[in-house]
Parts: structure tokens; sequence; C-alpha cells
């Protein structure tokens, strides 16, 4: 099960994107492993705990554990987004090609990480301007994946000439 | 004279028993492996010692080890909680010998009773019902499939085999032998009718060892994984009183035939059209102890001492009431959604429900790692209330206030189960786990709050959202 947060903006709340709808979060407190929290305009208490590989939330009587070593996309002053991998893992399958224009959410590419398939979709919308592995290949913890232009230029293909 | 303690045991029940031991004013001696060093029935004793041994469970199964501490610190008495030493005959023959008291039945008769076949022949000599069962394979087809291969001197499911037909006989008798003679060293095995959808009902006896015995009602253990109770509550769910009645003077008949001496529970199944069976004597203190407790008002192990140290019963059976309901729920490091799995990792976060009708037997602490070293129990709730609907309701309170992270945990299973229809109306037997597994499964989706939580939790993702001038951050496939 994948999805994407993203930070969409920061003020006055923070603008949080969460795979479905833009939330407007505010963090009201955040210690001895207890947190609170206005989504929307609702307080959510809860706890939560980061070790190395996971971080674990309790909220609303039920307890979800997420992998921190999962697909994380970072995005780069030069408006570039950078789709990189933070374990090995295997390409399944490329659903874009160079130039191609994607949407936000669109998919990019299928991997499979620890016995785990996972989509891994464009955040933002933009242009393919990059991509570094084919299908089959096997890629290292932290190798770059696919880069993308973010908004609506055509410039990716020029900008970024790296071969697979 | 019971003057010190030593308390042959680790987890929620060596905190248990240390529990007593300071209400009433008694020395106790903690036993600990390196592993539990740092462990909370370590602090809960006056004195402790380390026992050594090649893995963490031989140091707490070596009775040698166990009998020189005892002369060492001059204790008087041992109490043997559950599992490790506390069903060994030999070992409570050699505390005899060695002048200590084995808080529990002498080794004649949990010799006696905790042999399945000989425990078996007794309750048929005393007319309790017993499914009927045979120790061959030529005479196991005639009693009809499907058939349950058990072991003789076995318990929690293991050398247990279920057969279905006759091609499966021969093999499944001979895995559950070799299963039994590795786990139990003893391979001797026995076939009985295996009885679908039966409920497990359990009664709680104490006896003086002369013959006098009380009881203190019946428990409902049917809801089950692995074999294994994972839902335990008094009185039984839903059953006919007049059948609740035979059961308790099954119980109380084998165990005054028997002499039996100390805490025992007798186990039945109970089969949907009402007939009973005996299953076999745990000559011990049992985990689901506690409901008893909370509806009787009184301290098992505080009884336990009693018997031990005066050889008579602390009360008699007319001062025994039972007052309302008490459900226990049992919470164990696994992956329900993985089988049941057992679970590995360390006690991160650790936040314990509390209110009214709520108790916790707790074994663990904060910053304690949980390893495959030890069974997965880490602790149980128990919660009590005038009626099983509010005791049920309070149990879940208690679950949702339970706060367990850095290990995966059977916590909100319990309460989809404690919250589920057929619980609620008390139809339950033991393949309950079987077969509601769709609506015990978990609802599908994060919770968006869960997701936002987990970002925020996130080094990376709290720099962008705090520290990082440029307002474009994202966090890729977290994965559930």
């Amino acid at each position: 099960m994948s999805f994407g947060i993203q930070l969409r903006g920061r003020r006055p709340d923070l603008a949080i994107f969460d795979g479905e709808k833009v939330r407007a979060v505010a963090e009201q407190a955040a210690e001895n492993g207890e947190f609170s929290l206005t989504l929307d305009g609702q307080t959510v208490r809860g706890h939560r705990w980061s070790d190395a590989e996971r971080v674990w939330v309790r909220v609303h009587g039920r307890t979800f554990a997420f992998d921190r070593r999962a697909m994380r996309t970072t995005s780069k002053a030069d408006g570039r987004e950078e789709v990189r991998a933070d374990m090995p893992g295997t390409v399944v399958a490329l659903h874009t090609s160079v130039g191609a224009r994607v949407a936000s959410g669109e998919p990019l590419l299928t991997l499979e990480s620890m016995k785990l398939q996972v989509e891994v979709v464009a955040e933002r919308a933009g242009v393919v301007a990059a991509i570094h592995v084919a299908a089959n290949d096997t890629f290292e913890r932290g190798a770059s994946l696919v880069v993308i232009q973010i908004g609506n230029t055509e410039e990716g293909e020029k900008n970024e000439k790296v071969s697979p | 004279m019971v003057r010190k303690v030593v308390v042959a045991n680790r987890g929620e029940i060596a905190c248990r028993v240390l529990a007593t031991l300071r209400r009433l004013g008694i020395p106790s001696v903690a036993l600990y492996h390196f592993v539990d060093r740092a462990a909370p029935h370590v602090a809960l004793a006056d004195e402790t010692v380390e026992l050594t041994g090649a893995v963490p469970t031989a140091a707490y199964l070596d009775a040698a080890q166990v009998l020189a501490v005892c002369k060492d610190k001059g204790a008087t008495a041992i109490h043997p909680g559950y599992g490790f030493l506390s069903e060994n005959a030999a070992f409570a023959a050699a505390a005899k010998a060695a002048g200590v008291r084995f808080i529990g039945p002498s080794a004649e008769v949990m010799r006696l009773m905790g042999d399945k076949i000989r425990s078996r022949e007794l309750a048929i000599a005393a007319g309790v019902p017993v499914s009927p069962s045979v120790t061959n394979e030529a005479d196991a087809a005639a009693l009809g499939f499907p058939l349950l291969v058990k072991a003789s001197a076995g318990g929690g499911g293991k050398g247990m085999r279920i057969v279905r037909e006759q091609s499966e006989l021969a093999p499944a008798l001979a895995l559950a032998r070799s299963e039994a003679e590795r786990y139990f060293g003893d391979g001797r095995v026995y076939v009985e009718r295996f009885l679908e959808r039966p409920r497990h009902i359990e009664v709680q006896v104490l006896g003086d060892g002369k013959g006098n015995v009380v009881q203190l009602g019946a428990r409902e253990c049917s809801i089950q994984r692995r074999y294994q109770k994972i839902v335990e509550e008094t009185p039984p769910a839903r059953i006919d009183p007049a059948i609740l009645a035979r059961i308790i003077d099954a119980a109380m008949t084998l165990a005054t035939k028997a002499k039996y001496e100390n805490a025992g529970t007798v186990e039945f199944i109970l089969a949907a059209d009402g007939s009973f069976y005996f299953l076999e004597m745990n000559t011990r203190l049992q985990v689901e102890h506690p409901v008893t407790e909370m509806v009787a008002g009184l301290d098992l192990v505080e009884a336990q001492l009693h018997i031990a140290e005066k050889g008579e019963l602390p009360f008699s059976q007319s001062e025994i009431r039972a007052n309302g309901h008490s459900i226990e729920v049992r919470i164990c490091a696994e992956e329900p959604e993985r089988d049941f799995r057992p679970a590995t990792g360390r006690i991160g976060l650790l936040r314990l429900p509390s209110g009214p009708g709520i108790r916790v037997e707790s074994g663990i602490r904060e910053g304690q790692a949980v390893t495959a070293a030890f069974d997965s129990l880490l602790m149980k709730l128990v919660t009590h209330g005038a009626s099983r609907a509010i005791a049920a309701a309070r149990m879940r309170t208690a679950l949702h206030d339970l706060v367990i992270l850095g290990v995966a945990t059977n916590v909100d299973y319990l309460s989809r189960v404690i919250a589920s229809e057929p619980f609620a109306a008390g139809q339950l037997h033991t393949k309950f786990v079987e077969e509601h597994e769709m609506i015990l499964s978990p609802a599908p989706g994060i919770d968006p709050a869960a997701r936002i939580a987990a970002a925020l939790g996130d080094d990376e993702f709290r720099r962008s959202a705090f520290d990082v001038p440029e307002p474009y951050a994202s966090m890729g496939a977290f994965r559930n």
C-alpha cells in the first residue's frame, strides 16, 4: 500500500495533500510520544514512536506502522523533482517515457522491494526529464530513478541529458 | 511456614505473584536470565539472582539452579507460576526432598492429573464423561472421522493433529509421536473424536490434598488461535445453567477423587448438543486466573500460599460469592494479519489503560526488547462489570487506551473481536477466529490522520515543513 504525502503550503497552517485531498494541518503539541494536531479544524490526539525502520502511529484506537525506507521523492531547488530509491529493489515496469507530460498522481514506474510491489506516482505535474532505469533493472539504495521537471515547461529533454 | 518465596518465572506471571508477596509482606526472590536483567519482575522482588543457561529459557527450566538459589537464600517455598517448572513432577519432588515447599500440587497428584491418559482413566472411574478415545491406529478408525491426535504429556497444541480421513492417520500419528518426544520427552499419543465448533469451558478448583475441594466457578476460553486462548471470561458467555451445574459437579467429583491439592483447573469441551467431555487438568495457576479473582473478589495466589503453608483451604464453598462478569484478553507480540506470526522489536512507547473495572497484568516496560527467546505474551487486560455487556464495554475502552508502539501486537485485533456481533451475542466456539476471519480483518485504508502524523514524525518532512525556505516537500510511497 503506498500513498503520497505532499506539503503544499506552510502559512498560516500547513497545507498537506494526504493522497486524497489537501488538509489544513497545525501541530499543537508533540512531546513524550504524544501528539496533538488540528486537521481541518478537528483536534486529533494520538501517540507516535519512530525507530530506525518504522514510524508507529496510534490514533483513533488503531495502530499503523509506516516503513521509513519506502520510496521517497524530494524536490530540488531548480524545480526538478528526483525520485530516489530508499531501499534496493527491482524495476517491474515503466509507465512513462522521457518527454512525457505527467499529471500529479500519474504512475511513473512499479518497483519491487522486500517482496512488495510499489507503484511510484508523480507527486506533482511536470515533464519527465530523465529515466535512469529500465524494466528488470536492479537498483541500490539511493539510486536516482526518474527526474521530473516540475510545471508545464517542455524543456525537460533539453535540460537533462542523462541516458538510462 | 512460608518465610521467603523464590518466584521461578518471568514476565507478567512473575510480576503477578510478586505483587501478592509484597502485599502480604512476604520476602521474595526473583530469578532472571541475563537478557531479562532489566525486566519488570526483577525490580519487584526483595532479592534477585541471575540464572545461567545456554539459551534464556534453559535458565528458567534449570531445576538444580533454582533449588540451589533456595538453599543459598534461605527460601522456604517456590512459586512456579505457569509454564517452565510449574507442571514438572520431578521438580516438585526434588523441592520437597530439599525441604522447600512447592506452591502447587504434590508430585504424586501432578503425576496423576497432569498425565492425560492417567487422568482420563480416573475420570472414567469417577463417572465423568470423557470423549471416546484410543491409543492405537487400528481402533482409531473405528471412532469415526474426523479425529484428533494428541500428545499424552502435551499442552498448548503441541503434538496435536486433526485427521479427516484414513490415509492421513498413520502419517499424523508418526508426526505427533515425534513432536511429543521432542517437546515433552514422552512420545505417547492418543486419538479421540474431533468435535466441530466445540466450546472450551473450565472449572477453577482449590483442594487441600485430603479430599476437600472448593470450586470458584467456570471460565469460558473458546476464542483461540493456534490452539491457544486469547480471550477468556467468567461466567461462560451463554450457557444452560443446568449444563453448567453438571460441568462444575464433574470437576468437583474429579478433583475430590484425585485428592487434589492447591489450585487447579479442570478443562472440558462442550459440544453444540450440550454433551461435554473432560479434556485435561492443569495442575497450576492458569494464565486466565484473574477473571475468577475479579468475580470472586479474592486473590488466588494468596489462597495458594495459604494451602501450601497450612495444608487447609482458606475458605469454605459457602463463603465464595460470584459477583458480575469478567473478561481477559491476552496481549501478544504478533501479527494477526500474517497468521498470528510472533513479532519482535522494542517497546518504544507504552501507555497503560486505567479506570473503573480495568486491571492490567503487565510484564513489560518501555525500552524492553521483545525477542523470539520467550513466549509472545506481553501482558493481559482484565475487566470487570456488573454484566457481560459492561465488562465488554470496559474492555473496549481499555484496548482503545492501551498504547504499545515499536512492536506489532494483537491489540487492534482484540478490539475487533470484542466489538464483533458474534462476541456480543455470546456465540463462541473454538473456531471463532477462523470462522469470522472476514469480519475480524482490519478496515481497509489508512487513517488520513495517521498518514499526516507519520509524515510529521519524519525528520526530513519536518525540516521541509518547518525549516527549509522552499515550501515544497513530499513524501513518496510511505507504506503500511
